[in-house]
């Protein structure tokens, strides 16, 4: 039996690929949201400030 | 300077800052989708950007704010410029330009940078001997990346006077402190060489059989310049860090997961190696039996990263055991140990995000 095509994608290794990538983006997004932890920004401030 | 450009545009803010950085870590994956797609294919392109989509220090520099990403743009696009200019030697003023821009980027790598430019000249005057120094495009190449040091050295004079030419004063003044005491340098520089393979290795031993054909063939020019590119990222990365190691304030952990950063540029050429024979559009069925790669690229991008920590928590284990040790006797930073006593999703999870505690 032949599957349909979106039902073939969702089954192949490139989809789980493309869902890999879209987990890498979606913890980007959570880790530049996350202010308090492991984040020097006085240092960004200042350094910035100078180039500015 | 990206932060500055920003924040003269927009105003000051955290917010700002979080948000170049997420930018440039989106950057990094366009980045490297395109160049391995331009070099080897659209497979080879995807599993490539799936594996650095989840890597690890690369997810954790967006919330620290870290010029990790926005190097590792610049270090694929010199790569992509070196390779394409072996067909093509126009390429090489492109590769010079980011070669230029990565030296920009890494303040802490700084003038080590001009140490690998002469390597990579090096590398092709054994193939093309003295015409190297008679094509337009070498020395062009050349020109750009020397202008942009020479430019940015001069900057640094006029505003902060002589003798501070440096990138970055900070790592300068413990190199001329590491300098003077090899005794105490050399060691560390050769521990921090073994952590820093071990590290390339919890990757790269997915793709052994890959790895292996690309040695046999080193002779090739294709081969020994992406080699090159691995071992030179090593050596620079061994050698700032274990400066930093040694002679910071405070200093820093010999045998610390967080180290990876100073190595993790090394990974796309070692992507490459390993995924550029990739076809996706074979069903794994069709393929011989034993041909493999494609359940590894999934491995390797699904649950490579959670073992790569479980590899490298054995070595930090080594190091607790040893904490006695003069050599190894700093304290750990908590952001490197607890994350990587086991290699497990939530361990890897906790480690992307700082959720270490």
């Amino acid at each position: 039996m032949r599957l349909p095509a979106v039902s073939r994608y969702l089954l192949s290794l490139p989809a789980l690929l493309h869902v890999t990538i879209l987990i890498g983006a979606t913890l980007r997004i959570v880790s530049a949201g996350l202010i308090s932890i492991g984040f020097d920004g006085g240092y960004y401030i200042v350094m910035g400030a100078s180039f500015a | 300077m990206v932060l500055g450009s920003a924040m003269a545009l927009f105003g000051y803010g955290v917010g700002l800052m979080k948000g170049v950085s997420l930018a440039a870590s989106f950057g990094v994956l366009l980045v490297a989708y395109w160049s391995s797609r331009d070099l080897y294919g659209k497979s080879c392109a995807l599993g490539t950007t799936a594996v650095l989509a989840v890597f690890p220090e690369l997810i954790l520099d967006v919330g620290r704010v870290y010029s990790e990403n926005l190097t590792m743009i610049f270090f694929i696009l010199t790569i992509w410029a070196i390779l394409k200019s072996l067909k093509d030697r126009r390429y090489m003023l492109l590769g010079g330009l980011c070669a230029g821009l990565v030296f920009l980027s890494r303040a802490s790598a700084g003038y080590f940078f001009v140490a690998a430019g002469l390597a990579g000249l090096a590398w092709r005057y054994s193939y093309m001997g003295r015409a190297v120094f008679r094509d337009f495009s070498y020395l062009g190449a050349i020109g750009i990346f020397a202008s942009i040091v020479l430019a940015w050295s001069s900057r640094n004079l006029v505003r902060f006077g002589f003798p501070h030419w440096e990138t970055d004063a900070y790592l300068t003044s413990y190199t001329s402190v590491a300098r003077s005491e090899p005794l105490r340098y050399v060691p560390l520089v050769l521990a921090t060489m073994l952590l820093f393979c071990i590290m390339l290795l919890s990757i790269g031993i997915y793709f052994g059989p890959e790895l292996l054909d690309a040695l046999g063939s080193i002779r090739a020019e294709e081969e020994s310049g992406l080699w090159l590119a691995i071992v030179l990222i090593l050596l620079i990365a061994a050698f700032v860090a274990a400066v930093f190691a040694l002679f910071e304030v405070g200093g820093q952990t010999v045998f610390s997961i967080d180290r990876i950063r100073y190595v993790m540029y090394a990974y796309f050429p070692l992507l490459l190696i390993g995924t550029r024979r990739l076809d996706l559009a074979c069903p794994i069925r069709r393929k011989p039996a034993g041909q493999s790669l494609d359940l590894r690229i999934l491995e390797v991008s699904a649950f490579g990263n959670c073992c790569q920590l479980r590899r490298i928590g054995v070595l930090l284990r080594i190091r607790h055991a040893v904490a006695g040790s003069p050599l190894l006797c700093w304290a750990s930073p908590p952001s490197c140990s607890l994350a990587s006593r086991s290699g497990s999703f939530s361990c890897w999870l906790r480690y992307c995000l700082c959720l270490r505690r």
